[in-house]
C-alpha cells in the first residue's frame, strides 16, 4: 500500500502510482519529461495557464511554480495525457487548433501510441518524429518540439507523460 | 528536485509495486487463481484461436503466465521474465533476456506462444526482427499490439517493414495476432 504520508493527495493517477512506488521517492520527484514541461512554462511568469490534464501530484508541484487559472482567465494552456486523448491525426489537429486559437503560449504533450490513424490530406515523412512535427506545424506553424525522448521505459511512464512534447509561443 | 529519468533505474521498486506490475502485464494470473474456487477460466478470442488451431499439444508459453492452457489440453513449458511468476507456478522457468536469447532447452519443433510480451514492448523494428529470427524454429504465435514496436505506425504497417528484413513466413491472422514460421 502507498504510505499514509501521501493520503491527503489525489493518488488516482497512473503517474502518481508509478512515482510513489519507488522506495526512494521524494515529495518533489518529477519525470524527466515533466522537467522539460516545467522549464518551458516557467519561462512565462506572467502567463495564467489553464490546465488540461490529470490533477495529481504533478499538478500540485506545477501550481507552486506557475499560475494556473480558470480557462476563461487564462492566456496559456498546458495539455497532455487525458486532456488530448485522440485516436486520429484529424481529431488531434482539430482539438489543438481549438485549444490554442485565443491564447499566446501553449505546452502540448502527445502520446504517440494513442494515435492510430492518419486521416489528414497530406503524406507523412518516414519517421514518426518528423510526422508528428509536421502535424503540429499544421496545427500552428509556431509549434516547436521541446525535446525528443528516444527511450521508453517499460509501459509505465508513457502513460504518465508523453514522449513528444511541443511548445508554442507567439 | 528529484528527476526520474528511467523507471527501471531511478530507484528500487516497492514489493507491492513489483507485484502490481506483474499482474498488470499478465491479467491471466488473477483469472487463473479464481479457478481455485470453481470459476471457469474465461477464455478470450485468442485463447480459443490457440485451442482450435494449434494441433501440437506440447507448447512453450512465454511471459504471459500461460500455464492456464494446461487446463485446456496442452502440455506447457512455461517461460517467464519475472521471478514473481514462481510464487504462482513453481515449475515455470525464469529467463531475464527473452528479447535477445532463446533458451537452448526449448524443443525446436514445439510451437511457441507469446501474448503481449513485456520484453518486446517499445523495441525498435531491428530488435523485433532479431527476436523473430532468434525464436522462430518451427511455429511462433505472437499476440501483441504492433504499434508498440517503435516505427511510424501512422504511415507504415509493421508487417510490411518486417517482411523486408527477414525471410520468415509471416501471416497476419488478426491485426494483433501473427503466425510466424520458417519459410520453405
Amino acid at each position: 500500500m502507498i504510505s499514509e504520508r501521501h493520503n491527503n493527495l489525489d493518488l488516482g493517477t497512473w503517474r502518481d502510482r508509478q512515482v510513489l512506488s519507488f522506495n526512494e521517492y521524494k515529495q518533489d520527484a518529477i519525470l524527466e519529461q515533466e522537467k522539460v514541461m516545467l522549464d518551458f512554462v516557467s519561462q512565462f511568469p506572467d502567463v495564467h495557464w489553464s490546465w488540461r490534464a490529470e490533477k495529481g501530484l504533478f499538478y500540485d508541484i506545477c501550481r507552486k511554480q506557475v499560475t494556473i487559472d480558470k480557462q476563461a482567465n487564462s492566456n496559456g494552456v498546458i495539455v497532455f495525457g487525458n486532456g488530448i486523448a485522440v485516436t486520429s491525426t484529424g481529431t488531434l489537429v482539430r482539438r489543438i487548433r481549438n485549444l490554442v486559437q485565443n491564447i499566446s503560449v501553449a505546452y502540448v504533450g502527445i502520446n504517440r501510441f494513442a494515435i492510430s490513424e492518419h486521416n489528414l490530406d497530406f503524406k507523412l515523412p518516414d519517421s514518426i518524429e518528423q510526422s508528428l512535427d509536421l502535424i503540429m506545424k499544421y496545427c500552428n506553424p509556431g509549434f516547436k518540439r521541446l525535446h525528443t525522448f528516444d527511450r521508453v521505459d517499460g509501459d509505465h511512464m508513457i502513460f504518465a507523460h508523453p514522449m513528444d512534447c511541443y511548445g508554442l509561443c507567439r | 528536485m528529484q528527476i526520474i529519468k528511467s523507471y527501471s533505474t531511478a530507484g528500487s521498486l516497492s514489493r507491492t509495486q513489483q507485484f502490481r506490475l506483474f499482474h498488470i502485464a499478465r491479467p491471466s494470473v488473477s483469472l487463473w487463481r479464481k479457478t481455485r474456487f470453481g470459476s471457469a477460466f474465461p477464455l478470450d478470442d485468442i485463447d480459443i484461436w490457440i485451442i482450435d488451431n494449434i494441433s501440437n499439444k506440447n507448447i512453450t508459453v512465454v511471459d504471459f503466465a500461460g500455464w492456464y492452457l494446461q487446463d485446456f489440453g496442452f502440455n506447457t513449458t512455461c517461460i517467464e521474465s519475472d521471478i514473481i511468476a514462481k510464487q504462482y507456478y513453481h515449475d515455470c522457468l525464469i529467463e531475464s533476456d527473452i528479447a535477445e536469447h532463446r533458451p537452448a532447452y526449448i524443443n525446436d519443433s514445439d510451437p511457441i506462444i507469446l501474448r503481449h510480451p513485456v520484453s518486446l514492448k517499445y523495441k525498435n523494428v531491428n530488435d523485433f526482427v532479431h527476436f523473430l529470427n532468434t525464436w522462430t524454429k518451427s511455429l511462433l504465435v505472437l499476440n501483441f499490439i504492433p504499434k508498440l514496436i517503435l516505427h511510424n505506425h501512422l504511415k507504415f504497417k509493421l508487417i510490411d517493414l518486417v517482411k523486408q528484413k527477414t525471410n520468415l513466413h509471416i501471416q497476419e491472422v488478426l491485426p494483433t495476432l501473427w503466425k510466424v514460421s520458417i519459410n520453405g
